[in-house]
């Protein structure tokens, strides 16, 4: 019983520690997600799962499109985007609009793998 | 004076600091594996996130010894080729991450262009560090960076341009 409860707390940490996304306007959130080695997809892949949830948010908030801004900071222990999302998609040279549809199809074949 | 210690002595720094010059080496370019290697997957019609990871060694030399240089660069070579296989001949950096501690990695979210844009400073491969919003010209960047690391053509059923 005891080793079931230690166990229970153990993992309900693992979840509050690792993933959390904060709204911060209407059209946008904080997607952060700590790079655990431990982790399946590994440092180099916090950036993907941060990716995805970020997808997920977008499409289930009626959007299209979003931005993924990343602090200008070397990843230690954890990565964030700051998600704003559009309906349509804005004209500009040389900045990335994610596809909602087409960023989570993509990330969900290529971490398929990893799992 | 020059005593036999103090030559010692000179020849000790010296190759110590052979060893700081020398003592790095690039990994290998090829499409991700066990150790690593480039990988990349579409966010867009236009755009895609693009890495270059190695998580071994090179030789007898360990990880603190990979060429930091060379795993940026080899990011940049795969958006190049990436640019070039969509048909697509410049593009630019709208995001920057870098990682050297128990992986080295550099990944770019890479937005492709049909023409050269007004707006960001062209930039030239292999000439530094690449910068967020950096843009570049698909077909030199992967001329410039392949003759510097002497990196051949991969099939494309491995990943990358003939």
């Amino acid at each position: 019983m005891r080793t079931t409860v230690a166990a229970a707390i153990m993992v309900a940490c693992i979840g509050c520690a690792t993933f959390s996304e904060i709204r911060i306007a209407e059209d946008g959130y904080l997607v952060r997600r700590s790079a655990d080695m431990q982790l399946p997809e590994g440092p180099a892949g916090c950036r993907d799962v941060v990716l995805l949830r970020s997808a997920e948010l977008t499409l289930a908030n009626g959007y299209r499109y979003f931005t993924a801004s990343t602090p200008p900071t070397i990843e230690e222990k954890s990565c964030e985007v700051h998600v704003r999302m559009f309906h349509n998609r804005p004209e500009c040279d040389y900045a990335v609009f994610y596809d909602a549809a087409v960023t989570q199809k993509s990330l969900e074949a290529f971490l398929a793998p990893q799992k | 004076m020059v005593t036999p210690r103090t030559h010692a002595r000179g020849t000790v720094i010296l190759t110590l600091a052979l060893c700081g010059c020398f003592g790095t080496a690039p990994p290998p370019y090829v499409p991700h594996g066990r150790s690593g290697g480039y990988s990349e997957y579409r966010v867009a019609h236009d755009a895609h996130e693009v890495r270059y990871a190695w998580s071994g060694g090179v030789g007898r030399l360990g990880l603190d010894q990979l060429d930091p240089d060379a795993v940026a660069d080899f990011a940049l070579l795969r958006s190049a080729e990436v640019a070039e296989r969509d048909g697509y001949p410049y593009f630019c950096l709208a995001s920057v991450n870098r990682r050297k501690v128990d992986v080295s990695y550099t990944s770019y979210t890479v937005r492709l262009l049909r023409k050269r844009p007004g707006g960001p400073e062209a930039a030239e491969a292999g000439a530094g560090e690449p910068k967020l919003y950096s843009c570049y010209s698909a077909i030199d960047t992967r001329r410039v960076l392949r003759e510097k690391y002497g990196v051949h053509g991969y099939s494309e059923a491995q990943g990358g341009l003939p």
